[in-house]
């Protein structure tokens, strides 16, 4: 029976509360009335109190990355600017037509397509070739170098006198001598001359070099030859003699000038064309007399026929324009390679690139006689291209020769290009850009350079992932100015850029230069920390942690909970048992993915339990209780606060049984017969006016009436009373405290105790029994045997163990022999009757309902009396 | 609102010596007993109440009693009849910084699987605080060769500072529940 404290009456509690509240009033009119954002404690009926945190000002807690707004915590807006630079351009290209993307712009693509066809001679056929009137200039494709060839050669070199002379010999007459031999210092061109060494005394007139085998000199009427005389005093002179049919043949003798001079020998003089085809005993002579010793070098002699040209090949292609361009420098270029090979013996060789049209020509001549290999040429011709229309690139080499000696004019052109700028209308397209959560966008500001003759409009639109088809991507918004303009774009993840660049002149673009979005959005994470809390000293456990919170889609709160020293995740509304400190701090994350939404805190409350003071007594045995006049009842009472936490008190028993008796232990003895009415037993908290009591009904005693009729049965009551003072003997001295009953693995299936309070969490308690004695059966395997019995103190434990649990016994006081057989049988009835339920538990407690009750009459006797007739648990 | 539901279950700590089991229950259960208990007797309980819902919202107050097994295999050898008998879930432990004792646990879950039969078990891979100071042998890779055959989810976790153990435990809490019938969320 649960007696709780009288309550006050009716009327009584009206006065209190009316005053109480009359003196509130008061203060809220005295006092400007403020938040109260501590947290506030609140004591409940029940020993135990609310702490509630409310969320108005930042006092008590830490914020980071939230706002209180309203009484609640949020995700506070960020406002970012999204600016987009060219990098950004370019990371986020979808589509891009004629359109560059610089370091610092966007614009229109310029072409720089070469608009010369096989500019590089991979092939002839868009290029026309036109030799010089006479044929003697040509100009050609050459096919192996890939290059374009202008060529004028004439005439024939016979000997450069650059190898080892082994063609020619020295011939003296008597007293003269001479002797021929290679020069590599001395000399016109190539790698050497011939020197001749010669001395002709008074008596003689000549000395010769003597040419080996038959010449045949019948296509030309002309030798060139150089020649270098050391000395020409006396003079010296120089003829050829040849040998025709056995017929001597000489030219003119021609006087020798000191230092290299060109000579040149009319060969008609040694006969016929037809007589020169075969020539013998060719001879260069060195005409003089009284000559001491000196030397004459011969080099380069060429063969040639008398002859006057002026002439002019070309080159040629047409290049057709289609869209029209600056005439501001930097809009047109020419250029090509050049190289002159083997010019020699002509007297003028020019060359010349142009290109024309309807505005004009541009003409640049190059001549011979720079550097030697290949050259690089352009020239601007923005000037004279600037239109539409049909232009020429032409090349020309002119060749102009009057001389009777060969003569070479070449040159080569190659990598020929004529570039103009061919910029046309354009567009850039980003990718769907993420904006990394939902935002508004507000603003957007761009600038651009808009020259004339161009146009220039950016488009935008918004929406939800990246599938523009989806319904949630707005329409395009386009703007043609730049500057900044409010969007107007509805809010969404995702946003997408069009620039459509358009021009009429080829040289112009116009440039997009900056373009910036600025966006709204929640921010997507933040945290409230709350300081440490601390409960008061009577402080027990805490009980529960409640928030009040809003979490619309795509957000998230996430709590953690400790003793301030660590915390551990808790849900928003969840036990606390996890804190075993009088402290309590928490801990609120607050996320989105939307930045839109944002969750929403109002309020975090925590429940801990306290020890309060005495406020009922639970009184066992409880009700009406029927006994026999002399019978003896053992009563316990536990004192307990509100919430049914025990509490340490003193306690007095009284009974209004006229002749019976109570101990200060609670053992009642039954005295007078009750008549109609009924005796109370009643127990008091001391000082505190907390009572319960308990109905006793008390029959006359059915056997001392009995003794007094029936001498046989005196001896009975004789025995009975030494039964009972032996039973009341062992009740002083024995007791069972707690019984433990617990499956094989460690699993507490009940515990029944006779003490107010486990001082050790059962659970706990029963696994580490559990392992304690499998420890002790595995120590020594070969005596296989079981513990079953140990002392502690004043406490003894019997084990007992079944089919598939195991029983604890804890008695105090001096253990009978008998206990162990009575914990036995109880250990067999139980499985008898739970048996099957103990096999299967799956550690559930509601599968083992009536063990508890069905353990009682082992607790609560001093002897067990084995159950009959009792049916298994199911 | 449905009534709760209370069930009791015993769960393993098992893995290798120092790998940190005894730190890493430390300050998630309710703690009785002497830590020395593990070196003495082989095995120390301590207990975890934890509270789950049914997708019917029917509350299910579990008693975890959680057993630490002392890391010495001579020892589980000796004991492990006793110790893994009637476990209905194992938390195996190793250290992030020894791939040893990640290789280990395969012979500890099968120790306890020859007693119990199939059980859930999750993996727990502690010292995760340091995994700038020192340097790491291993990752996801051997981890998740290591649990494929248990078909056992693992997580990183720090006994130094609490990161996930609350976690695994309630997610082999969930496993347990899972297994015995019950329709609890993961």
């Amino acid at each position: 029976m649960l007696a709780r404290r009288p309550r006050l009456k009716a009327r009584t509690s009206a006065v209190l509360l009316f005053l109480s509240a009359l003196v509130f009033m008061l203060v809220l009119t005295a006092v400007p009335l403020a938040r109260a954002d501590s947290p506030i404690v609140v004591t409940n009926p029940d020993a135990s109190r609310t702490v509630t945190w409310t969320l108005g000002s930042p006092a008590n807690l830490t914020l980071q990355n939230v706002g209180l707004v309203g009484g609640q915590a949020e995700l506070p807006w960020r406002t970012e600017t999204v600016a987009w630079s060219p990098s950004r351009f370019l990371a986020n290209l979808s589509q891009s037509i004629n359109v560059s993307v610089g370091p610092n712009d966007l614009e229109l693509l310029s072409d720089s397509t070469n608009h010369v066809v096989d500019g590089d001679f991979a092939g002839p056929s868009n290029w026309r070739f036109s030799n010089g009137t006479s044929g003697q200039i040509t100009a050609l494709w050459d096919s192996v170098a890939r290059d374009a060839k202008f060529a004028y050669n004439a005439g024939a070199d016979w000997d450069p006198f650059d190898d080892q002379l082994t063609n020619w010999t020295c011939i003296a007459p008597a007293t003269a001598s001479c002797g021929i031999s290679p020069e590599s210092q001395i000399k016109v061109q190539g790698v050497g001359s011939m020197k001749m060494t010669l001395n002709i005394s008074s008596t003689a007139s000549w000395v010769s070099a003597v040419y080996s085998g038959s010449v045949n000199w019948s296509e030309w009427d002309h030798l060139v030859v150089w020649i270098d005389a050391i000395d020409v005093s006396p003079p010296l002179s120089f003829n050829i003699t040849a040998v025709v049919a056995a017929s001597q043949r000489t030219t003119t003798a021609i006087p020798l000038t000191a230092g290299w001079s060109e000579v040149v020998v009319d060969l008609n003089q040694l006969g016929s064309s037809q007589e020169r085809d075969s020539l013998r005993d060719v001879r260069f002579r060195i005409n003089g007399q009284g000559v001491p010793t000196t030397e004459v070098y011969f080099d380069e002699a060429t063969l040639g026929t008398a002859h006057t040209l002026d002439e002019s090949a070309h080159l040629t292609q047409t290049v057709a324009k289609t869209r029209a361009s600056s005439a501001n420098p930097g809009s047109g270029y020419l250029s090509f390679d050049w190289s002159w090979v083997n010019v020699s013996g002509v007297l003028w060789a020019n060359a010349s690139a142009s290109l024309s049209g309807s505005s004009g020509t541009t003409n640049v001549m190059f001549a011979h006689g720079g550097p030697a290999g290949w050259q690089h040429f352009g020239v601007d011709v923005s000037a004279i291209s600037a239109a539409v229309g049909s232009y020429t690139v032409s090349f020309q080499l002119q060749v102009v020769v009057n001389n009777v000696s060969a003569s070479h004019a070449n040159l080569r052109i190659d990598n020929v290009s004529l570039e103009w700028p061919n910029r046309g209308n354009g567009t850039y397209r980003s990718i769907p850009a993420g904006l990394v959560l939902a935002s508004e966008l507000h603003n957007i500001t761009w600038d651009a350079l808009v020259p004339t003759g161009t146009s220039i409009a950016l488009r935008a639109r918004s929406g939800n992932g990246t599938d523009t088809s989806a319904p949630s991507w707005s329409a395009w918004r386009t703007w043609s100015w730049g500057g900044q303009y409010v969007s107007g774009l509805p809010p969404a993840d995702h946003f997408q850029i069009s620039v459509d660049l358009n021009t009429t002149n080829a040289s112009l673009s116009p440039i997009l230069r900056s373009l910036s979005i600025e966006v709204h959005h929640r921010a997507p994470a933040g945290t409230i920390l709350a300081d440490t809390f601390a409960a008061a000293s009577d402080f027990l456990r805490w009980r529960s942690f409640n928030a009040s919170v809003g979490v619309p889609a795509g957000t998230a709160i996430t709590f953690l909970a400790g003793d301030g020293s660590s915390l551990a995740p808790i849900p928003p509304s969840g036990s606390l048992s996890g804190v075993q400190a009088a402290r309590l701090r928490w801990r609120a994350d607050l996320t989105t993915v939307d930045g839109l939404q944002t969750p929403l805190l109002a309020r975090v409350q925590a429940t801990y339990e306290f020890l309060g003071p005495a406020d009922h007594i639970r009184l066992t045995p409880s009700g009406v209780i029927d006994v026999e006049a002399g019978q003896v009842v053992q009563f316990s009472a536990t004192v307990l606060d509100a919430g049914d936490h025990p509490v340490s008190a003193s306690i007095s028993w009284t009974t209004t049984d006229p002749t019976g008796s109570i101990s200060n232990g609670g053992r009642y003895v039954a005295g007078s017969v009750t008549t109609g009415e009924r005796w109370y037993v009643n127990v008091t908290v001391a000082g505190s006016g907390k009572s319960a009591s308990a109905l006793v009904n008390v029959r006359p005693a059915s056997l001392a009436i009995g003794a007094v009729l029936y001498p046989s049965l005196l001896a009975v009551i004789v025995l009975g009373a030494v039964y009972s003072g032996y039973t009341v003997w062992s009740r002083r001295a024995f007791a069972v405290d707690d019984v433990f009953l617990i499956s094989k693995e460690g699993r507490l299936m009940m515990h029944n105790t006779r003490r107010m309070r486990a001082d050790r969490d059962e659970d706990i308690l029963s696994a580490m029994l559990t392992a304690i004695l499998s420890f002790l059966t595995d120590f020594d395997h070969e005596e296989n045997g079981d513990l079953k019995r140990f002392q502690l103190g004043g406490k003894t434990a019997l084990l007992q163990r079944g089919e598939n649990a195991y029983l604890a016994a804890v008695y105090s006081g001096r253990v009978p022999r008998w206990s162990e057989k009575d914990l036995r049988r109880f250990m067999d009835d139980l499985e008898r009757r739970f048996g099957e339920v103990f096999a299967r538990w799956s550690g559930d407690p509601q599968d083992l309902q009536g063990l508890k009750e069905f353990s009682d009459r082992f607790v609560s006797r001093l002897r067990y009396r084995p159950a009959r007739n009792e049916g298994r648990a199911s | 609102m449905p009534e709760a539901q209370r069930i009791k279950t015993k769960v393993c700590l098992i893995g290798e010596a120092a790998v940190g089991k005894t730190s890493l229950i430390r300050r998630f259960v309710q703690d009785e007993f002497d830590d020395r208990y593990i070196t003495t007797l082989g095995a120390k309980v301590s207990k975890r109440e934890m509270t789950f819902e049914t997708r019917d919202r029917t509350k299910i107050d579990m008693d975890m009693t959680v057993w630490d097994i002392m890391g010495e295999k001579g020892f589980r050898d000796l004991l492990k009849e006793a110790f893994f008998h009637g476990a209905k879930g194992v938390v195996a432990v190793c250290d992030l910084t020894r791939y040893s004792t990640l290789k280990e646990l395969d012979d500890w879950v099968q120790s306890v699987f020859n007693v119990v039969g199939e059980i859930p078990v999750v993996y727990a891979i502690n010292k995760i605080d340091l995994k700038d100071e020192v340097m790491i042998l291993y990752g996801d890779k051997e981890i998740e060769q290591a649990v494929r055959a248990f078909e056992a989810p693992y997580f990183y976790a720090s006994a130094k500072t609490g990161e996930n153990v609350e976690v695994l435990f309630r997610r082999l809490g969930t496993m347990v529940l899972q297994r015995e019938g019950m329709a609890v969320a993961t």
